[in-house]
């Protein structure tokens, strides 16, 4: 599937030369793609041995750790943004994860799947676990540990003080990027976070 | 059969001594070094590869007088290897303070005709790294397309990156530390203190002739051994095992497999290491802090303009990979390229010498990038 990170709509709001932390990087596309729109000066963290090879051959700074204890190691500030691109369904403690990235970051931008989706709610109506494209992935083997649906994250974010500042939803049969996230409509969501009580 | 042979470089002498951290000046000072491929016209394809403390200039392939002895580091140095040597030129340079060609504790002193023995200086990794320098600069090599090392080859490798910042495009510290951890400081002192309490030693002044009988040394040895491995390579190796015999003998022989591969390690090492040499690169490693040396790690490495591939060994102790991470954080906030790669391994500390797939496939990457 196409990252709808690498949308125009979407990295031309990033500003350029920003510090970027890409948490769960991956083999280092999506900041491989900003570097050379935006000449970002961007950091990947990721676990795997085989996407940490592949980032260093395209000489993508990165820094094998889990996400969590990565979060740990920078101080307040240290970045300019900080991208959760599907990662977030896989964190053990997500708003942690949100809290400590708006903390070390000034910017979030976070990207996960809707699991109320209208396919995964029929699916679910059916009885089954749900399997879409997006989410391939069986009951059993699937990464994805917490279920999360726009109308809950939205929610969280409202009770945790954490300011939405701009927010999408990207559809199933294209990645075209639509304002004010549907939360039967869309396959997944793109949210641009601050921290609360700030508005810099 | 390639064979390589041993070179010998010959510089600092006086009055152009080195000038040590400790004030005191070293010269003339011979560098035994062994290269590995060509340099190319614009002498743009140079890797230095700093060994570690029991290391020595032969990096790979074998040599003429010991054909049965592959280099420290063949397993990642030669034709289509991690580092190819149809591509690089590659240069390894015995230590000064060492024991395989260069000038330390055994050399002769020029000024009394006699062993250096005591009275050769105490020396840095600052001292070693800029000892090098000179060999470098005899290559005319204005630009070093890497410098790579492990444990004590990865301290060089990052003074290399601090004190000659327009030299190193890129810099490899493998299994190595920002400073000595105090573990690591108390086994090499505990080291120290088995050689220097060895009546053979005699404060330095040993026969040569009693030079392969020195218990010390094998003892220090055996310890720094034990801190290379990790307990689950041990349990792995030998196990609770036996020797020989099939139950316990209730005495005080060598009777577990793993006794007897320490002694093994303590004796080979006795006979091609020099007792002197060991305390004088112990202490180097001791003295090795860059915080101390430059205030902090953000002022040792602001000026840094390398591109860092830091790589730690999972289940290494003795050097733990939380030592490179501090080093890839500092980084990180002081805007520089790096990498952090943390190998996972069992065997320990000593992983970086053993064929490894992840570290071939990450040091080629980086080196191709």
């Amino acid at each position: 599937m196409s990252n709808p990170l690498f949308d125009p709509q979407i990295y031309d709001l990033i500003p350029a030369q920003v510090k970027v932390l890409d948490l769960g990087c991956g083999s280092g596309e999506l900041l491989a793609h900003l570097s050379k729109k935006k000449s970002i000066r961007g950091y990947g963290i990721d676990l795997n041995e085989a996407n940490i090879q592949a980032c260093v051959r395209k000489r993508i700074r990165v820094y094998q750790s889990t996400i969590e204890s990565a979060l740990t190691r920078f101080s307040d500030n240290s970045f300019d943004i900080i991208i959760l691109s599907q990662t977030l369904q896989e964190m053990r403690d997500p708003l942690w994860v949100i809290e400590q990235s708006l903390r070390v970051g000034q910017t979030a931008i976070v990207s996960f799947p809707n699991f109320a989706y209208w396919q995964i709610r029929l699916q679910l109506l059916m009885g089954k676990v749900p399997k879409t494209k997006h989410l391939p992935y069986s009951w059993h083997d699937t990464p994805n540990i917490r279920i999360i649906t726009i109308a809950d994250f939205e929610a969280i974010c409202q009770t945790n003080g954490i300011q939405i500042e701009r927010s999408f939803s990207y559809s199933n049969f294209n990645t075209s990027i639509s304002a004010s996230p549907s939360n039967f409509w869309s396959q997944g969501a793109i949210y641009f976070l601050k921290k609360g009580g700030k508005n810099d | 059969m390639m064979f390589i042979e041993t070179q010998y470089f010959q510089g600092f002498f006086p009055p152009h001594e080195l000038k040590l951290a400790s004030g005191e000046t070293l010269g003339p000072i011979t560098l035994a070094y062994e290269t590995y491929g060509s340099l190319n016209t614009d002498a743009s394809n140079a890797i230095l590869v700093c060994h570690a403390l029991s290391g020595n200039a032969r990096l790979a392939h074998r040599s003429a007088e010991n054909p049965d002895q592959l280099g420290w580091w063949d397993s990642y140095v030669g034709k289509g290897k991690a580092i190819d040597t149809d591509r690089f030129f590659v240069i390894c340079i015995n230590t000064i303070g060492g024991c395989s060609g260069s000038t330390g504790p055994s050399s002769i002193d020029p000024k009394t005709q006699q062993p250096y023995r005591l009275t050769f200086p105490v020396i840095t990794i600052f001292d070693m790294v800029r000892s090098q320098k000179a060999l470098i600069d005899h290559f005319g090599i204005q630009q070093l397309y890497a410098v790579v090392g492990g444990s004590m080859g990865g301290m060089q490798a990052l003074e290399w990156a601090i004190q000659y910042p327009e030299l190193v495009t890129r810099c490899i510290p493998i299994a190595s530390t920002y400073s000595l951890p105090p573990q690591a400081m108390a086994f090499d002192a505990v080291g120290r203190h088995a050689i220097t309490s060895d009546e053979i030693w005699k404060k330095g002044q040993y026969d040569s002739e009693d030079s392969d009988q020195m218990k010390g040394l094998s003892i220090a040895r055996m310890i720094g051994h034990i801190t290379y491995l990790s307990d689950e390579s041990l349990k792995a190796k030998f196990g609770r095992k036996l020797q020989e015999k099939n139950d316990y003998g209730y005495n005080f022989d060598t009777e577990f497999q793993i006794e007897s591969y320490l002694k093994y390690q303590g004796d080979k090492f006795v006979s091609r290491f020099d007792a002197n040499s060991y305390l004088y690169l112990t202490k180097a490693l001791s003295y090795f802090d860059l915080e101390k040396s430059y205030g902090s790690l953000e002022n040792a490495f602001q000026n840094c303009r390398s591109r860092f591939l830091l790589i730690a060994i999972s289940s290494d102790w003795i050097y733990p990979p939380e030592q490179s991470r501090k080093i890839v954080d500092v980084l990180i906030g002081l805007d520089k390229e790096v990498a952090y790669c943390q190998i996972e391994s069992s065997v320990g500390h000593d992983a970086f010498l053993i064929h490894n797939e992840v570290l071939i496939g990450t040091i080629n990457g980086f080196l191709e990038s």
